[in-house]
C-alpha cells in the first residue's frame, strides 16, 4: 500500500483474457469473420499511431516510441495477421479463437529462445490483447495515454505499467493482485501515488466512471461513496497533507536519537528522476538504487554510455553522500512477462539477480563498466543482489576485477577504492555471512526477499499474506546474526527492505543493533521523527529479550507494551503511528 | 523463378546484442516494401525476413552465421540493404 487518500472516478484497466474457448463459424460467415478480424487490426493500428502521436507531443520517451513501432510491425506480421486469417478460413475458427491459437503457437516458438529474444513474447501478447479488445469492443487503456484524472482499478499491474504511469493523471490505484511488498506497491510508494493492493474481485465490482475513494493508510476502498463518506475522506485527505508538510518541515533536522546516536536514513530509488524526492525528504544518499528499472519497457539493453549517464547524474548530485548501486535484479516478479518462461516453474528460485548476471556476463560487464566509470564523479558503491554463497560472490568479484583491469589498460579513470557489498536476502547467505564478510566492504539486508525465502511465503500471494511476518522470530534471529558478524568483521550492516519503513519494525531493527536504513524517500520523515524521540540504549536493551521470544504475536505485544516506557514524553502521534503500522506487522 | 533472380549471401552478425528487437525491426523495415521474398537461414532454422517474429525466433546472436536468400525483381536490393545494416552493426555503439 502507498499512503494518502485518493478521491476520483474509476478507470477500469481491462486485461482481456487471451485464452479463448474453441469456437467455429458457419461456412457462409467465414468471410465476414475475416473482415471482422481485419477491422479489429486496422482499428488497433490507428490506436497505436494515435498513442504514438500523443507520446511524441509530450516529448518524452524515445524508448516508448520504439516499442510502439515494434508493435505496429507485429500487427502486420505474417505469423500473426496471415496466420489468423488462415485459421479462420481453413479451420472455420472464430476470430478470437484463431487469434488465441496464434498466440499459443508464438509462445511455443519463443519458449526455448535465449532470454533476450524470449522476452519479446511480451510484445506479441500486448498486441494480441489490443486486437482481442477491439474484437470484443472493449476499450484498451494504457497507462501512458491517460488524459484525465482517474483512479485506476485493475486485476494486476505489471512493474512496467506502474513505471509508465503518469503521476499527474493517476490519482491512485487499486489492484486485486499483489501483496504489500510486491513491486507494484513499492513503485506506488516511490511515485507517491496512493494505492491499495490485494483487494479481491474489485475489478468486477467497480464500474467505469463510478466514484471511488481509496485510503492507502487503512487499506479501505469505497465504491460509490455517500456524501458523508466523501466529507469524511476529504477531511482525511486534508489532514494527511497537513501531517505530511509538518513532517517535511521537521526533515531539516538530523536523525539523531535523544542519547546522541546518529541513525543513517538513506533512500531506495528506481530512477534518477527521483533525486527530487531525495532532497525533499532529506535522505542521506542512496542505500539502494534498483537499476533494473532502466532496463524495463524498451527494446534494447541500455548501452554503457546511457547507464553511465544515469549513474553519474545520481553520483554527482548526491556527492559526497554515498550511492549504492545494486546490479541488475532481473527475475522474480520483475520482468514477469519477459521471464515468465515455461521452463522456470519457480521464478523466485530461478535464474534471477546475480545468477542472471553471472550467466549473461556481457550485460553484467557493461553495467560494471558504467558504474566504475561513473565512480569518479561521487561516492558510488556496488552491491550484488541475491548472493547465496561465497563462490558466487568470488565469481562476481573476479568479473569486477577484470573489468577494472580493462579500464586500467585503456587508461579510463575510476575510483580504485570503490566499495563493494553483498545483499543478504537468502537464508544461506545468513548462515555463511562470516565467510562472505572478508570478501566485501558492507552487507545490506534485503528484508523483502529474506522474509519470503525464510518463511517460504510468496509475498505476492494475498491468500497467505498473514504468514508474511517480518517480526517472525526466525527473521529477527537472522538479522541479529548478520549484525553480529558485521561487528566482528567491522563492516557496516544496513537494511534496505520495506521493513525499515514501518515504524514498529524499525523500532525492532534498532533494538537488534541496526543503525543504517534505506527506504522509499516518503517514508523517511516518519522514521526520522521516531528516531529523534527515542533513547537508543533503552531500545537496545529490549533486543536480547525479543530474540528469546517464541512467536510473532509475543514479540509484537512486547514492543507495544514497552512504548510508554520508550517514549516517556508521550509523543502521542508517534505511538499512534506505531500502533497503526499494521501493514508489515503481519498480525493484523 | 522466371520473373526474378535468386540471390544468396552468407553474413556474420557483428553487433554485440545480435539480431534482437531493434536490429530485427530495422531489417524488416528495410526490406518489407521490396518486391521479392527473403528468407533467412540459421543452423537449419528458416524464417521469413519480412516477419519480425520470424527474425526474432532465429535468436541470431553476435558471431552467428546467417544465409540470406532473396528471390524476385528486388532481390539484389534486399541483399544490399541487409549487408549495409549488418556492416553498420545496426547503428549500435
Amino acid at each position: 500500500m502507498s499512503s494518502g487518500v485518493a478521491i476520483g472516478h474509476v478507470r477500469l484497466l481491462h486485461v482481456s483474457n487471451l485464452e479463448v474457448g474453441e469456437s467455429v463459424v458457419l461456412k457462409q460467415n467465414i468471410e465476414s469473420e475475416v473482415q471482422r478480424f481485419q477491422d479489429a487490426v486496422n482499428l488497433t493500428g490507428k490506436q497505436i499511431e494515435e498513442l504514438g502521436k500523443r507520446v511524441t507531443e509530450r516529448g518524452e520517451d524515445k524508448a516508448l516510441i520504439e516499442v510502439l513501432t515494434l508493435h505496429l510491425l507485429l500487427l502486420e506480421d505474417k505469423m500473426i495477421y496471415d496466420r489468423t486469417i488462415q485459421l479462420i478460413r481453413e479451420e472455420n475458427y472464430g476470430a478470437e479463437y484463431a487469434l488465441s491459437c496464434v498466440l499459443r503457437e508464438a509462445r511455443e516458438k519463443y519458449s526455448n529462445l535465449p532470454d533476450l529474444f524470449r522476452e519479446r513474447i511480451k510484445d506479441v501478447e500486448d498486441i494480441c490483447r489490443r486486437i482481442m479488445n477491439n474484437l470484443r469492443g472493449v476499450q484498451t487503456y494504457s497507462l501512458e495515454d491517460m488524459d484525465e484524472e482517474v483512479v485506476i482499478v485493475a486485476r494486476d499491474l505489471s512493474p512496467s505499467d506502474t513505471a509508465s504511469m503518469r503521476k499527474d493523471k493517476v490519482l491512485g490505484f487499486v489492484t486485486e493482485a499483489g501483496g504489500k511488498t510486491s513491486h507494484t506497491a513499492i513503485l506506488a510508494r516511490a511515485l507517491e501515488i496512493p494505492a491499495v493492493v490485494g483487494v479481491s474481485a474489485v475489478s468486477r465490482f467497480a464500474q467505469e466512471n463510478c466514484s471511488i475513494i481509496l485510503d492507502g493508510d487503512s487499506g479501505k476502498v469505497i465504491l460509490s461513496p455517500t456524501s458523508l463518506d466523501l466529507k469524511e475522506f476529504r477531511n482525511r485527505q486534508h489532514l494527511f497533507k497537513i501531517r505530511q508538510s509538518r513532517l517535511i518541515e521537521m526533515s531539516e533536522l538530523e536523525a539523531v536519537t535523544l542519547d546522541g546516536y546518529y541513525i543513517e536514513l538513506a533512500a531506495n530509488i528506481e530512477f534518477a528522476s527521483e533525486l527530487e524526492a531525495i532532497t525533499k525528504y532529506r535522505a542521506r544518499g542512496v542505500g539502494l538504487y534498483r537499476t533494473e528499472y532502466l532496463f524495463l519497457d524498451r527494446l534494447t539493453i541500455p548501452s554503457e554510455e546511457e547507464q553511465y549517464k544515469h549513474y553519474r547524474e545520481v553520483a554527482e548530485k548526491l556527492a559526497p553522500d554515498p550511492v549504492i548501486i545494486r546490479t541488475l535484479d532481473i527475475g522474480g516478479d520483475k520482468f514477469a512477462h519477459a521471464l515468465e518462461s515455461p521452463h522456470e516453474l519457480n521464478p523466485y528460485l530461478g535464474c534471477r539477480a546475480i545468477r542472471f548476471s553471472l550467466v549473461n556476463q556481457t550485460i553484467f560487464r557493461t553495467q560494471l563498466r558504467a558504474i566504475l566509470r561513473a565512480s569518479t564523479e561521487g561516492n558510488l558503491r556496488v552491491m550484488y543482489p541475491l548472493i547465496s554463497g561465497q563462490t558466487e560472490l568470488l565469481e562476481a568479484n573476479r568479473l569486477l576485477e577484470s573489468v577494472k583491469e580493462d579500464l586500467r589498460s585503456e587508461g579510463v579513470p575510476f575510483d580504485e577504492e570503490i566499495q563493494v557489498g553483498a545483499m543478504i536476502e537468502v537464508p544461506s547467505a545468513v548462515m555463511v555471512s562470516k565467510d562472505l564478510a572478508p570478501c566485501i566492504h558492507f552487507f545490506s539486508i534485503g528484508t523483502n526477499d529474506l522474509i519470503q525465502y525464510t518463511l517460504a511465503v510468496d509475498r505476492g500471494n494475498e491468500k497467505i499474506a498473514h504468514l508474511y511476518q517480518p517480526l517472525h522470530p526466525s527473521v529477527l534471529r537472522m538479522i541479529a546474526q548478520v549484525v553480529h558478524v558485521g561487528r566482528e568483521h567491522r563492516i557496516p550492516v544496513s537494511i534496505c527492505g520495506e521493513m525499515g519503513s514501518d515504524p514498529l519494525c524499525a523500532l525492532v531493527l534498532l533494538a537488534l543493533g541496526i543503525e543504517k536504513f534505506s527506504m522509499a524517500p516518503p517514508a523517511i520523515p516518519v522514521i526520522k521523527q521516531l528516531v529523534r524521540a527515542l533513547t537508543l540504549v533503552q531500545v537496545r536493551d529490549m533486543g536480547y529479550e525479543l530474540l528469546q521470544m517464541p512467536n510473532t504475536n509475543q514479540i509484537r505485544e512486547r514492543v507495544l507494551d514497552m512504548l510508554p516506557k520508550l517514549f516517556p514524553n508521550g509523543e502521542s502521534d508517534i505511538i499512534e503511528n506505531i500502533h497503526e503500522s499494521s501493514f508489515l506487522a503481519g498480525t493484523r | 523463378m522466371s520473373d526474378g533472380e535468386l540471390y544468396t549471401k552468407t553474413f556474420t552478425i557483428l553487433n554485440e546484442l545480435g539480431l534482437h528487437a531493434r536490429p530485427a525491426m530495422l531489417l524488416v523495415q528495410a526490406i518489407s516494401r521490396l518486391n521479392c521474398s527473403v528468407q533467412i537461414e540459421k543452423e537449419g532454422l528458416e524464417a521469413d525476413a519480412k516477419s519480425i517474429m520470424g527474425v526474432l525466433t532465429l535468436a541470431a546472436e553476435q558471431g552467428s552465421q546467417i544465409l540470406v536468400r532473396a528471390e524476385g525483381p528486388d532481390s539484389e536490393k534486399a541483399i544490399d540493404a541487409i549487408e549495409k545494416l549488418i556492416e553498420d552493426k545496426f547503428g549500435e555503439d
